[in-house]
């Protein structure tokens, strides 16, 4: 009798007492949906453990190629805040549209960044490349810590403290960059890549952008693949004896691997373009990426 | 007898440290001696010199060019181009200490490749007259930033005529 008795108080006492967790997190639960795995990664630097961050991309996605999936509007639903690059590098805008019929606010993280302009049939595009410079980056992160703060003021402080570490080691990655490309001269430094996704790379540290592919690997105005572009890439490569080019982690190689046999040079890497890498490699992080890139690039160009 | 004895050994420990905390307890408390900060006397002025142009800083989250702090408060910030050889005159610092006073300097560099190192000459004034100079030095491709320490006299120094 009286171990039937302990029994019944012991499952009362199990239904009745909250979940510590549940509890907690119906308060205080809050989460940021990212449309590519940069922002995603430069949100959670920022915002710690104090909000759940998810991406949609996953890592090796296309966001210039990427459609909207069921899901995609269900997690985006369920946000506090969504966040995207934007200038147009969400193909149609896509994380724009889910942040809209969602009516969730939207942090574009490119916001307040000097454009590279490129005009195509009269028509000015920003490039919206624009995270390979870590100098953007530091933008990026300003960007994120305005949006979270919005929401939640009370942890601006703590916001603030995290991105001012984590900008202290973006200087310390553009310091080291400027260092290890020094050793490639500055008449090697032309960049072959996929896609034209480097331009703000280039542009930061002196190379030379040539690619097949436009701004985009859609079809946007500026974007895809031209016979023009193709013939100026194999140009450039001759021209400048160029070493090697680049394949990308998130576009098809086909095309650069034919470039490459027709130049008859080498492929010199893979980078890490629109996208990091996957959980557990060495790019899985934008810091990652930029370094491992960097010297993919230096080891094929030097 | 050995439990009694372990026993025993518990109750001593245990009382002992009981007596103690209680005589802890009935201990008056000691007042607490106020800290004597004396303001150093005159009218000081801070004067930086930069051998560089500075430009906003583009990895921070407010983009200064040029930063000086005194006691947690502002004295000079700036988010525009500085010109090399430029000085940055700050007059009329108040709350100077007689004693050590810190002063925390940021300037930025426009040129910021990876192996330039820049400097920065910070002198403080009293009533006019440099009682303190100090280099500030970077690292390479970093800004100039630091804490510069000065030791100030409580009183202004009393010339006599007759030692010349």
């Amino acid at each position: 009798m009286l171990r039937v008795i302990l029994f019944l108080l012991a499952a009362v006492g199990f239904f009745v007492s909250p979940d510590p967790v549940s509890a907690q997190s119906k308060d205080n639960y809050r989460l940021i949906v990212c449309s590519t795995t940069q922002v995603a990664d430069l949100a959670r630097q920022v915002v710690g453990s104090r909000w759940e961050v998810q991406g949609i991309l996953a890592p090796g996605q296309d966001p210039h190629l990427y459609e909207i999936k069921p899901g995609d509007a269900r997690l985006v639903a369920q946000a506090d805040l969504c966040m995207e690059n934007g200038w147009h590098l969400e193909g149609k805008d896509w994380m724009k549209t889910l942040a809209t019929n969602a009516a969730k606010p939207l942090v574009t993280c490119a916001a307040g960044v000097k454009p590279l302009e490129l005009e195509q049939n009269d028509e000015k595009i920003f490039d919206p490349h624009t995270w390979f410079s870590p100098k953007n980056a530091t933008i990026y992160v300003r960007n994120i810590v305005a949006g979270v703060s919005e929401l939640d003021p009370q942890h601006r402080a703590e916001y603030e403290a995290r991105a001012e570490l984590y900008i202290n080691q973006l200087r310390a990655l553009h310091v080291w960059i400027q260092k290890q490309v020094s050793v490639i001269p500055p008449s090697k430094r032309i960049l072959v890549t996929s896609h034209d996704a480097f331009n703000y790379f280039c542009r930061a540290y002196g190379f030379t952008s040539a690619a097949p592919a436009g701004w985009s690997t859609g079809d946007e105005i500026g974007g895809g693949v031209t016979p023009e572009r193709r013939r100026r890439a194999v140009d450039s490569i001759r021209k400048f004896g160029v070493k090697a080019i680049f394949v990308e982690t998130s576009v098809n190689p086909k095309l650069i691997r034919q470039i490459a046999s027709d130049a008859g040079v080498e492929v010199g890497g893979q980078l890490y373009s629109d996208s990091m890498g996957a959980a557990g490699t060495a790019g899985d992080t934008y810091i990652g990426m930029m370094r491992e890139n960097v010297l993919t690039i230096v080891e094929a160009l030097q | 007898m050995r439990p009694l004895i372990a026993l025993a050994i518990v109750v001593l420990v245990f009382g002992s440290v009981e007596a103690y905390m209680l005589f802890q307890d009935s201990l008056p408390v000691a007042d607490v001696a106020e800290s004597v900060v004396e303001h150093a006397g005159g009218k000081f002025s801070v004067e930086l010199t930069l051998t560089f142009d500075a430009a906003p800083d583009g990895f921070a989250l407010e983009p200064v060019s040029a930063l000086v702090q005194f006691d947690g408060k502002d004295l000079f910030r700036s988010a525009e181009r500085i010109a090399a050889g430029t000085s940055i005159v700050i007059d009329n610092v108040k709350d100077i200490l007689a004693g050590k006073n810190d002063f925390y300097v940021k300037i930025v560099a426009a040129d910021e490749r990876f192996d330039l190192q820049h400097a920065v000459r910070l002198r403080v004034l009293r009533n006019g007259a440099p009682i303190a100079e100090h280099t500030l030095w970077s690292d390479p491709g970093e800004p100039v930033e630091g804490v510069v320490r000065v030791d100030v006299p409580a009183h202004v120094p009393v010339s006599h005529p007759h030692e010349h």
